[in-house]
């Protein structure tokens, strides 16, 4: 015993001197020492061999990682640490130096800098801690007066960060005017604030907006935030882009009317906002209101149906004749995943809030509603005329709201928008989204895997829009396949049956979930069962360890020592006997034989 | 060495902007660093610039026996930490968003060179990175991907260089273990 434990530190001792060989820092004694041992240890030669093929494979990988260039993504946060390092001097004092060096320079900022906190703000609501840092290649022209003519930054190569907490503010009937080649940067906290009859406007210039999301561009993503008062303008000429990280986002701007109406323009035409309601600008297309249908949506032709046989059964209801008239004046409003993220969804339902009546299009994924306080009513005659009473602007024609997403960003959801309603999640059947496979695909493309999922366990159809697929990403694995999100539905389609299909029109946006009537859905149980079957489970071994027995498995992830009552990602070790061993998948028992 | 102090002075003189040549020589590496680190671009970011942004602010403490590149290094990889940190409970729960960017890098290069077989290979060596602990990881990446000398990133993690040869010893053993089967 002693002897072994002898070899195996000596054999320690000799890998960590092939680790030090790795890094060239071993004395030629040293490695004489590593060869004269490996001539007669086979399990160190083996175990250097391995280090040795990891270090190669490791440098190989890491060559190629260092050939990447980021100057990309760095690009604007190098704008920002610039912008930034103004607000923090180190601690020398370099006033001499610049007061030598730039005398001319120090003078015209100075002179700047007051004329921005002198103009920039009415002298009423006078935001003395607020800072513009400015920088410049050029002179800046800025030009005010008091007589209705706008603030213009134009026409320079300027960067102008707004830092953090500062505020930009319009006043009254004035307007600022960001030209060509301005880039505003507006950082965390930063806002800019156009009041009453006054008006942004970005011709050709740039907005830098630090923001985490990089599907949709925000304007207020990061804590920047543009607010509209009553009858305020926001017009985004031609070519204005909006940047992010050195890449030109063409997607979206998200307006918020927070107070009053709002009106929105490009040369595509005009829209106005109610307030509290939210609009999307792109450069090349109209503005819109997030959320609003089209007419001749299916999504609200399937409303109406659903509301026709709504109505008939809730003929008695006490309003009904009030709730018809709403309904036959209304416009109508489908909450949709933009972004498809809990987050999105909420504003969804914020905005729908705010803009009543609408009507919430809720899917029938399952016959019981999921989220109910044990003091609701439990029927769903009761529910309905329960949610009716509590929420008397949703018209829900079923009882289930489907929510997808990450538990924690649901339960909070829950909390915060239907405290009366909803207590606790409990999506059973869709368990599998707490997956974490899932829940990273959820994430970063949000439903990868959920039709499968979806139509397996639920016969759901699904729709999509085409505008979303564009966004999918080219290359991305897919349960294994390196393929588009898109390839990947078609080969759903072809391969499983699952059932999917286009939106007509972009605008019906992303998902609704739909009852199909899955006459696939037996031939999918049959190949998924034919697929359990095979299962691709191999029992390597058995082990006594301490009167247990743990059985050696081969997955298709992997291999591992697993004893009973272990699970191996969906797979359950139910029992593990003397001569086989019984695993649980998918609530089938499979029992296999140990060889 | 030379360059960088030159430049150094003349930031501590005030000329600010000179601190963009110290960026523009190194960004690529500590932006790199972070995101391996931290296996997510937001907080790569985050990393970057906070690194940067510290880098500035505290230039007076630089201590010019040690290189830049290596000072720079250490403040981004307290960055990583203090992130980690601040973070742990969220990321025991979270998958990380981002976590694919190694992966579906590295996954674009070896496709270009034709080695279709070394995707389950890259992916495995991400995934042995990140089951690393956290003081074995900075020692892999830092010595492998970064290039350090032992001795610098033994002032880097305030460590004996005997003690990063023990971690980075672990962390090859480690790796190795988890593509044992997959390279031959």
């Amino acid at each position: 015993m002693s002897e072994n434990r002898e070899i195996s530190n000596r054999c320690e001792e000799i890998l960590f001197l092939i680790s030090q060989d790795l890094d060239g820092e071993l004395l030629p004694e040293e490695k004489e020492l590593i060869q004269n041992h490996l001539q007669y240890c086979s399990a160190c030669s083996a175990e250097r061999d391995s280090l040795l093929r990891t270090s190669a494979f490791t440098r190989r990988a890491a060559r190629a990682w260092n050939r990447q260039d980021f100057s990309g993504e760095r690009k604007w946060m190098d704008l920002q640490i610039m912008a930034s390092l103004s607000k923090t001097p180190p601690a020398h004092s370099f006033l001499p130096f610049l007061l030598e060096k730039f005398m001319p320079l120090c003078a015209a900022s100075l002179i700047l800098i007051a004329y921005l906190s002198f103009n920039f703000f009415s002298p009423s609501e006078s935001k003395s801690q607020t800072k513009i840092w400015v920088k410049s290649d050029g002179p800046i022209r800025l030009v005010s007066n008091q007589e209705k003519k706008p603030w213009k930054i134009e026409n320079q190569p300027i960067n102008m960060g707004v830092p953090e907490g500062a505020l930009i503010e319009a006043p009254q009937r004035n307007e600022i005017q960001i030209g060509n080649k301005v880039v505003l940067i507006l950082h965390k906290g930063a806002q800019i604030r156009i009041l009453k009859g006054s008006a942004i406007k970005i011709e050709k210039g740039m907005v830098l907006v630090k923001g985490k999301d990089y599907k949709t561009t925000k304007i207020y993503t990061a804590g920047g935030q543009i607010f509209l008062k009553k009858s305020s303008v926001l017009i985004l000429v031609k070519k204005v882009s909006l940047s992010k990280f050195g890449q030109e986002v063409t997607q979206m701007t998200d307006v918020t009317a927070l107070e009053g109406e709002v009106k929105l323009h490009n040369e595509h035409g005009n829209l106005t906002l109610a307030q509290g309601g939210k609009g999307l600008l792109n450069p090349f297309q109209s503005p819109r209101i997030n959320f609003l249908l089209e007419d001749d949506s299916i999504l609200l032709s399937e409303a109406r149906k659903r509301w026709e046989k709504r109505k008939i059964r809730s003929s008695l209801h006490r309003e009904s004749d009030h709730m018809k008239k709403i309904f036959e004046n209304t416009r109508w409003s489908q909450i949709s995943f933009y972004g498809s993220s809990p987050r999105e969804f909420i504003d969804g339902i914020n905005n729908s809030l705010t803009n009543p009546p609408y009507i919430l299009l809720i899917s029938e994924v399952s016959p019981k509603p999921l989220f109910l306080r044990s003091d609701t009513p439990k029927t769903l005659p009761q529910i309905l005329e329960w949610l009716e009473r509590e929420l008397p602007l949703f018209h829900i024609f079923t009882p289930e709201l489907v929510l997808l997403g990450k538990p924690e960003d649901l339960k909070k959801f829950v909390k915060k928008n239907f405290p009366l309603l909803l207590e606790e999640r409990k999506m059973p059947s869709l368990g599998d989204l707490g997956n974490q496979k899932i829940k990273l695909h959820l994430r970063d493309y949000p439903f990868a895997n959920v039709p499968a999922l979806l139509y397996e366990q639920k016969g759901i159809k699904l729709y999509f829009s085409e505008e979303v697929l564009k966004h999918s990403p080219s290359r991305h694995t897919y349960d294994g396949l390196r393929i588009s999100f898109r390839d990947y539905l078609f080969r759903l389609r072809e391969t499983l049956g699952v059932e999917w299909e286009f939106c007509p029109r972009s605008s019906d946006t992303l998902f609704l979930f739909r009852p199909s009537s899955h006459p696939g859905l037996k031939k999918i149980k049959r190949d998924l069962q034919r697929e359990l079957e095979g299962f691709s489970i191999k029992i390597l071994g058995k082990i006594q360890e301490g009167g247990r027995i743990k059985i050696a498995l081969q997955t298709r992830w992997g291999r591992g020592i697993y004893s009973q009552g272990e699970k191996i990602k969906k797979i359950k070790i139910l029992k593990i006997e003397d001569s086989r061993v019984i695993f649980v998948y998918k609530g089938l028992l499979f029992s296999y034989d140990i060889g | 060495m030379e360059e960088d102090r030159n430049i150094i002075e003349r930031v501590k003189l005030g000329q600010t902007d000179e601190f963009e040549k110290l960026m523009n020589k190194y960004g690529n590496a500590i932006y790199s660093l972070a995101l391996q680190m931290t296996s997510n671009q937001n907080d790569a970011e985050d990393v970057y610039q906070e690194t940067f942004q510290r880098a500035f602010k505290y230039l007076d403490g630089y201590n010019d026996e040690y290189s830049f590149y290596t000072w720079l290094h250490k403040i981004a990889v307290h960055e990583v930490f203090k992130l980690r940190k601040k973070r742990y409970q969220l990321l025991k729960m979270e998958v990380p968003l981002e976590s694919q960017d190694l992966e579906s890098f590295i996954e674009g290069e070896w496709e270009e060179e034709g080695n279709i077989d070394s995707k389950e290979l890259e992916k495995k060596l991400k995934e042995a990175i990140e089951k690393l602990s956290s003081k074995k990881r900075t020692v892999f990446v830092l010595r492998l991907f970064q290039g350090l000398p032992l001795k610098d990133i033994a002032e880097i993690l305030d460590l004996t260089v005997d003690n990063v040869k023990i971690l980075l010893y672990r962390a090859r053993q480690e790796i190795a273990k988890e593509l044992k089967g997959f390279l031959k």
